[in-house]
């Protein structure tokens, strides 16, 4: 499989996808004037990283630590449905692989309180714990 | 007396995507210079984003009307745009109850219209409107208006501080 790297635009946050290092990275604002065509790429390859993980681990004892990271500084309503989405599929590649753990690392900046309230509400509503860090 | 309003941003007609990533950037850069609180900023930010393409998905025409002002240390942002006149009934119980929540159970709607729009791989219905709301911290100051037989002008006046 390959890696993905995508660099920001004006509407598009640049994306880092790398199965050898087991990270993902979205950094930047994210409200692509098409929301399904940007972010179906991202899908793709985290189908391809399922079968990947499944793959690697069943040849092997270690455990794999998946880092997911998002340094967002603005995303609209329709990309948030759209990160969710990301952290489900995560979500769900962990619960049917007990050798992998998975980190997400939500950053905000510390002025920005809505960024923040974002990532917590997420974390309710996937019941899965975020690991914060202020910039 | 009222403090003085200077505006920092204003656009009226028709509206593309280029055209609304350079109001943006300009929106962003003459924020940046002004003297008020960064959480203001990022909020003030925030809301231009979601209300512009708010106006921009539900406008009965690509035309919309878009102020950013400063008062004092506050943003004020006001849209207007034009409307089917189907839509009026519910996008005014949508503001009126986004109106009479508190903060908390703004949150909750939110959430609620989030994993809604996931199941039903719609566009989430209201979803800016509550997310503005939540931003603001204010009541979303509306009205409708009369425009002809068959649509509505809609004007969205949000407060930041």
């Amino acid at each position: 499989m390959n890696i993905i790297s995508i660099s920001s635009t004006e509407t598009t946050p640049s994306v880092s996808l790398n199965h050898n290092t087991h990270t993902l990275t979205f950094e930047g604002e994210s409200r692509p004037e098409n929301v399904n065509a940007f972010y179906t790429q991202i899908f793709e390859w985290i189908e391809a990283y399922d079968k990947y993980l499944y793959f690697i681990t069943e040849r092997s004892a270690n455990k794999i630590k998946i880092n997911c990271e998002f340094k967002l500084e603005y995303f609209n309503s329709s990309s948030a449905k759209k990160i969710l989405d990301i952290i489900t599929a995560l979500i769900n590649i962990k619960k049917h692989n007990e050798k992998i753990e998975l980190v997400i690392l939500w950053n905000y900046e510390e002025a920005d309180e809505d960024m923040l309230d974002s990532g917590k509400e997420f974390e309710k509503m996937l019941q899965y714990p975020f690991v914060y860090s202020a910039l | 007396m009222s403090k003085a309003i200077s505006i920092i941003s204003s656009h009226s007609g028709e509206l593309n995507q280029k055209q609304l990533n350079k109001i943006l950037f300009e929106i962003k850069e003459a924020l940046l210079n002004l003297e008020i609180d960064r959480a203001v900023v990022k909020k003030t930010y925030n809301i231009a984003v979601e209300s512009i393409e708010n106006c921009l998905k539900h406008a009965a025409d690509s035309k919309i009307e878009f102020t950013l002002a400063l008062a004092g240390n506050k943003t004020i942002i006001e849209t207007k745009n034009v409307i089917t006149n189907k839509e009026v009934e519910k996008l005014k119980e949508l503001l009126e109850q986004v109106n009479s929540l508190n903060q908390d159970d703004l949150l909750e709607l939110y959430v609620e219209k989030l994993r809604h729009s996931i199941i039903s791989n719609k566009g989430g219905a209201g979803l800016g409107i509550v997310d503005m709301a939540i931003k603001s911290k204010n009541s979303l100051d509306f009205h409708f208006q009369d425009s002809d037989d068959l649509h509505t002008i809609f004007n969205l006046k949000i407060t930041i501080n």
